[in-house]
């Protein structure tokens, strides 16, 4: 149905329906905004529309949260995520893709399996393993644990990609002599920026966003990634609510402006997962 | 030789970080279900002691409840909400693409900062909700929202559809671009108006894709985790129990480990249920 089809009356129900669905969808946010900008006497006052203009909250959030260590953390645990899962994952999915082996689609049907796995089946053993090893408390240790939850994923994804290759680029490399070292490194891996780069900004994001693992496992304020670390003030009698409210506007700015930069390939990256099964 | 050599530098790596902390962690998970651990000492074998006790325990049954809950009204409201927004994005008028990212901005939002907002609104003494209520003279609606043991369930599948509901929305949306303007020409030329074309034409079409976003939905409704358990944590009176959160609190704070892994498991043998039955249909629809 186009728009130029609907008789005037039903476009008035369907703006009347879109607006109330914006605003709801929209409201949250601009509390959250209001929020951070009060004052905190009037916190409990803000309903719509501002009370005051406090900036000093956002100054503030520094010194009352470790906001500055839950981002160091985030930040390097998602490059972490993002770098060994295709360093790792790429290779792995153009074995796949081109090379042929007596055990290849047993072996693929193995990974397949993690990419229906859930956290939730893992976090337990993970736990009870990674504490007698004296590993947690550390998001480093997130750093290796979710590129090999990732790995699944970004293997059934990049495999696909390789496997559309045109041959004649890769017999034409073959002619002149390359092994398949150099194959991938300098004509596979190029070619498949684009796929790369979808993958790179899921587990990207996945992984700023994890909450079960990084909650169980981190403990220390300086451990912690952004989402157990704003999780933990919760518990904490942390009533100062304008300031938390500046450290979630300010945990959410990052990933909303890169989210209106590259708008539909953000849509794209995230949702082409949930139907590729 | 050569070749054996390759196989292994290239799949070597990721096999051995795949098999060392996933698969082994899942065997592990299943090892535990049969014994009973807190976590010092020696795990005790128990065999099917843990399952013959989940099976009787009441609390189990309830958060599984509370799970079907939240996946029926994930199947039907959370469905026709996404397919109305995509529907009408769909007719293409001037702010459609303005208005998809606006419903999409939920989706982007990290879950815990969704979580702490909803819990500040829906504060019942001094949240925004109920103060709105109480200064439009509708203060009789107030509610305890999250504390109430009635109500916190449909609070938190309003706030878990308030998250989702634009995921659903682009998917379908998807599924409504593939569909060949001609047939809705040919509809059109027939005779058909608005209303007939959605009912009669558009949704039959979708039905493979409204099939893939149903299996999502419940494959979501089952990962829920981070949103209960900021909101309420369980409760109040383990009213917003599921198995994620029963699992975490019997491991983590019962220190219960072998019984947890039990919990653990079944939600294993659902998620690949569900997800193999999710493949299946893709690779049906994709044909």
């Amino acid at each position: 149905m186009q728009w130029g089809d609907i008789k005037i009356f039903y476009k008035l129900i369907i703006i009347t329906i879109l607006i109330l669905i914006a605003i709801i969808s929209l409201y949250p946010f601009m509390y959250l905004i209001l929020l951070s900008l009060a004052k905190f006497e009037n916190s409990f006052k803000i309903i719509a529309w501002p009370v005051n203009f406090e900036i000093v909250n956002y100054v503030n959030v520094f010194k009352e949260i470790d906001l500055l260590y839950f981002y160091r953390n985030s930040i390097i645990v998602a490059i972490m995520t993002v770098t060994i899962n295709i360093l790792v994952g790429a290779p792995a999915a153009y074995a796949f893709a081109r090379f042929k082996f007596y055990f290849k689609e047993v072996l693929y049907v193995v990974f397949l399996l993690g990419v229906m796995i859930p956290g939730q089946a893992l976090v337990i053993p993970l736990f009870l393993n990674l504490k007698a090893l004296n590993l947690l408390n550390n998001y480093l240790t997130l750093g290796i644990v979710y590129p090999s939850i990732g790995l699944a994923f970004t293997i059934f994804i990049m495999r696909s990609f390789f496997e559309n290759l045109q041959q004649d680029i890769i017999d034409a490399a073959i002619v002149d002599g390359c092994d398949q070292y150099k194959i991938f490194w300098k004509i596979a891996l190029p070619l498949s920026r684009p796929a790369l780069a979808s993958v790179a900004l899921f587990q990207f994001i996945w992984a700023w966003d994890e909450y079960l693992l990084a909650f169980t496992f981190l403990n220390d304020e300086s451990m912690m990634t952004i989402p157990a670390g704003l999780a933990k003030l919760q518990g904490e009698y942390f009533t100062d609510y304008p300031v938390l409210g500046a450290a979630l506007v300010l945990s959410s700015l990052g990933i909303i402006v890169v989210f209106l930069l590259t708008q539909r390939h953000f849509i794209k990256g995230l949702t082409e997962g949930a139907v590729k099964g | 030789m050569n070749k054996i050599k390759q196989i292994f530098i290239f799949i070597g790596p990721a096999f051995v970080l795949y098999i060392a902390l996933i698969l082994y962690s899942v065997i592990f998970n299943i090892y535990l279900s049969f014994h009973k651990w807190s976590g010092f000492g020696n795990p005790k074998f128990v065999l099917f002691n843990n399952y013959i006790k989940l099976f009787k325990d009441d609390l189990f049954w309830r958060s599984l409840a509370h799970n079907f809950v939240i996946m029926i009204c994930a199947l039907t409201i959370m469905l026709i909400i996404s397919l109305i927004l995509a529907i009408i994005i769909d007719m293409g008028f001037h702010g459609s693409g303005l208005s998809k990212n606006v419903f999409f901005l939920p989706v982007v939002v990290s879950i815990v900062v969704i979580g702490l907002v909803w819990a500040r609104i829906l504060e019942p003494s001094n949240g925004p909700l109920n103060l709105a209520l109480s200064s439009l003279g509708l203060g009789s609606l107030t509610q305890k929202w999250l504390g109430d043991p009635n109500i916190a369930l449909g609070s938190v599948i309003g706030v878990w559809i308030w998250r989702h509901m634009g995921y659903g929305m682009i998917l379908l949306l998807a599924g409504l671009q593939n569909i060949p303007k001609s047939i809705i020409e040919a509809a059109k030329i027939d005779g058909a108006n608005a209303w007939e074309v959605i009912t009669k034409v558009t949704i039959p079409m979708l039905r493979p894709i409204i099939l893939t976003v149903m299996l999502w939905s419940v494959i979501l409704s089952f990962k829920i985790f981070p949103l209960i358990h900021i909101l309420t944590g369980g409760g109040p009176y383990h009213s917003t129990e599921v198995l994620n959160t029963y699992m975490y609190r019997v491991a983590f704070q019962n220190y219960n480990f072998g019984y947890a892994s039990t919990i653990a498991t079944i939600l294993l043998i659902i998620m690949i249920i569900s997800s193999v039955i999710n493949r299946k249909v893709n690779q049906f629809n994709n044909r």
